[in-house]
C-alpha cells in the first residue's frame, strides 16, 4: 500500500467526476469569501488599501507627467519637422541635382526646396530689412536644400544625419533638434524615474500587503491547521489567500487611478490656461493605459505578496 | 498497517518525546494509547498523519515508508486517516454540516455527494437534526461527536483519537467509545490514546503503555 496506490480507498471513486467544475468551484468560493472578509474587516483592510493607493498614485503621477511632456512635444513636433542641408561652394549643378533626387527619394523626406544662394540673400535682406545686399560683389551663402520630414523624431533626425555624412555634395546641416532632444530626455527621466519608484514602491506593497495577510492568515491559523490535517492541498489553503491578495492589490490599483486622475483634474484647468498662452491645447488627463497598468500591477502585487507570505507560513503551518 | 520502528523524536532542547518505539497495529485491529500526560502519546499520534517527523525510526503506514514520502504527498496521506482530538479542533464560524463537510470539500467532492455523505455521518453520531446549529450552541459532548463525524465522513483508513473523551462525563465517554468501536467493526484502524485508565479497563481492546517516551508494556485484554 502506498500513498498512490493503496491509500485510494473506495471512498476516492465517488469523488467529483469533474474535477475542472470543483476546481471552478473552489476559485467561485475563494473569490466570495474574498469579498466576504473585505466586508468584515472594513476598517483594516481599507486602510491597507488606502495605502497601496497612495503609494502606487506617485510613480503613476510622474509617469503620467511624463506623457504629458511628450505630448507637449508631439504638439510642436509638427511646426519642427524641418531640417536644413547647406551645399559644398564647390557643388555643381549635377551634384545639386543628383542630390536632390537623393533626397527625394527618402522615405523620412516628404518634401523638399532647393533654395539658390541669390534666392537666400533676398530673404535674408528681407528678414534683416537690409538694403543693398544684392549689391555685393560675391554672394556668401550655399545653396539650400530646405527638408520637411515626415516626423520630427530624434531618431528620424539622426539617421537620415547619418546618411547625409557620406553625400559629397553636403557641406552640413542644422538638424533643428537639440531642444526637442532635451524634452525627450525630460520624457525618459520622468518614464525611467516612474519605473524606479514602481518597483521600489512595489517591494513596498508587498510588504505592506504582506503584513496584512501574515495577520490574516495567523487569525485562520487554526483553520489551515485544521484543512491541512484533513489533506488540504497547500495549493488549497493557498488559493483564499492570493484571492485576498489579488483583491486588496487590485482595490489599490483602483484607488491610486482615482488619485492620480482627480490630481490630473485638479491641475488641468491652470495647465490648460498656461499653454493657451503658448498657442497651444494640452488637456491634462490620465491615459486608459495607466489606469490599466496600475490595476494590474496592483493586482499582481498583491497576488505576488500572498504567493509568497503564503507559501512561508502555510507551509509551516501544514508540514512538519 | 500502522508500524513503528525504533523511533525516536527528540525536541531542539533536547529532550526525547519519544525514545526507541516499536509496534506493529495490523490493518483493522483496535489498539489503546495509554500513560501519563506527558508520556508521549500525542507525540506518537502526530507522527502518524506526518504532522511531524521523527528524529529516528522508521513510520510506516500501510508498509509505505513515511520518511520517503514527499511533501505533496501528504495531502493523501492524511485524506485516509481521521483524527480526533480533545478540544475537537471545529470551526466557530461554520456551522455543524459545514464542519463535518470540510474534508469533503477539501477533497474534491460534488455538492451532492457531500450532502449525502454529512447526512450519513451526522445521523452516526446522531445530530443529524441539528445540522445548522452553530459550534458555540452544542455541549462539550455533541461537539465530540460533531468531531467524530467529521472524523469519519472522508471513510478513512485508520482512526486516530487523542484524549478524546477529555472532558467529557463517565456516561458521555462510554457512548464516544462505543461509536469508536463501531468504525471498528466496518474494518477501520483504531489507536486511541488516553490517560483514563478506568475507562480503557471497560474495553477489551489491546494497550501499549507509555512511560516518559518509552514503551512500558503490552497488556493483552482480560479474558
Amino acid at each position: 500500500m502506498s500513498p498512490n496506490s493503496a491509500m485510494d480507498s473506495h471512498a476516492t471513486r465517488e469523488k467529483s467526476s469533474r474535477p475542472l467544475a470543483t476546481w471552478r468551484r473552489h476559485h467561485r468560493q475563494c473569490l466570495k469569501g474574498a469579498f466576504a472578509r473585505l466586508i468584515r474587516r472594513p476598517l483594516g483592510a481599507w486602510a491597507t488599501i488606502l495605502v497601496l493607493g497612495v503609494v502606487l498614485s506617485l510613480p503613476a503621477l510622474v509617469m503620467t507627467l511624463g506623457h504629458q511632456v511628450e505630448r507637449i512635444g508631439e504638439l510642436w513636433m509638427a511646426d519642427a519637422a524641418r531640417m536644413d542641408v547647406y551645399l559644398r561652394a564647390e557643388a555643381s549643378e549635377s551634384d545639386r541635382e543628383e542630390l536632390a533626387e537623393w533626397l527625394e527619394n527618402q522615405e523620412t523626406v516628404e518634401s523638399l526646396r532647393l533654395i539658390s544662394p541669390d534666392a537666400g540673400l533676398q530673404t535674408l535682406a528681407l528678414r534683416l530689412q537690409i538694403d543693398g545686399l544684392d549689391s555685393m560683389e560675391s554672394n556668401p551663402l550655399p545653396w539650400v536644400a530646405e527638408l520637411t520630414l515626415r516626423d520630427a523624431r530624434m531618431e528620424t533626425r539622426m539617421a537620415l544625419a547619418e546618411a547625409l555624412h557620406e553625400q559629397p555634395a553636403v557641406d552640413e546641416f542644422s538638424t533643428g533638434g537639440e531642444w526637442i532632444e532635451r524634452l525627450e530626455q525630460i520624457r525618459s527621466f520622468f518614464d525611467e524615474l516612474g519605473w524606479w519608484l514602481l518597483v521600489l514602491l512595489g517591494l513596498t506593497v508587498i510588504f505592506v500587503v504582506g503584513n496584512t495577510l501574515r495577520l490574516e492568515l495567523h487569525e485562520r491559523r487554526r483553520e489551515i491547521a485544521l484543512i491541512a490535517l484533513i489533506g488540504g492541498t497547500e495549493r488549497y489553503m493557498l488559493r483564499p489567500l492570493l484571492y485576498d491578495g489579488a483583491l486588496t492589490g487590485l482595490l489599490g490599483g483602483a484607488i491610486a487611478a482615482l488619485l492620480v486622475t482627480s490630481a490630473l483634474s485638479i491641475v488641468s484647468g491652470p495647465v490648460q490656461r498656461f499653454a493657451a498662452s503658448y498657442g497651444a491645447a494640452i488637456e491634462p488627463a490620465s491615459d486608459p493605459g495607466t489606469v490599466g497598468l496600475l490595476l494590474a500591477t496592483g493586482t499582481f502585487l498583491g497576488w505576488l505578496s500572498a504567493q509568497i507570505i503564503g507559501r512561508f507560513y502555510i507551509g509551516r503551518l501544514s508540514t512538519p | 498497517m500502522i508500524e513503528f520502528a525504533n523511533v525516536s523524536r527528540r525536541y531542539a532542547n533536547g529532550q526525547f518525546g519519544l525514545q526507541d518505539i516499536s509496534f506493529r497495529l495490523p490493518t483493522g485491529r483496535m489498539a489503546f494509547l495509554t500513560g501519563h500526560s506527558g508520556a508521549g502519546k500525542s507525540t506518537l499520534l502526530r507522527l502518524i498523519p506526518a504532522l511531524d517527523r521523527p528524529t529516528s525510526g522508521k513510520v510506516m503506514i500501510g508498509g509505505y515508508d513515511l520518511g520517503k514520502m514527499g511533501r505533496h504527498q501528504y495531502p493523501k496521506l492524511r485524506r485516509q486517516i481521521g483524527v480526533v482530538f480533545q478540544d475537537h479542533h471545529l470551526l466557530s464560524d461554520r456551522c455543524v454540516f459545514d464542519n463535518v463537510a470540510l474534508p469533503l470539500q477539501v477533497s474534491g467532492y460534488l455538492p451532492g455527494d457531500i450532502r449525502r455523505r454529512v447526512d450519513a455521518a451526522l445521523d452516526k453520531v446522531g445530530l443529524r437534526d441539528r445540522q445548522r446549529a452553530a459550534i458555540d450552541e452544542l455541549s462539550g459532548g455533541e461537539q465530540q461527536r460533531v468531531n467524530i463525524a467529521r472524523a469519519l465522513v472522508n471513510r478513512p483508513r485508520i482512526l486516530l483519537a487523542d484524549e478524546p473523551t477529555g472532558n467529557l462525563d463517565p456516561e458521555l465517554s462510554r457512548d464516544i467509545f462505543n461509536r469508536f468501536f463501531e468504525f471498528h467493526a466496518v474494518g477501520v484502524t483504531v489507536l486511541i490514546a488516553s490517560h483514563d485508565v478506568e475507562l480503557l479497563k471497560q474495553f477489551p481492546v489491546p494497550r501499549i503503555a507509555l512511560n516518559q517516551g518509552r514503551i512500558s508494556g503490552f497488556e493483552e485484554p482480560d479474558a
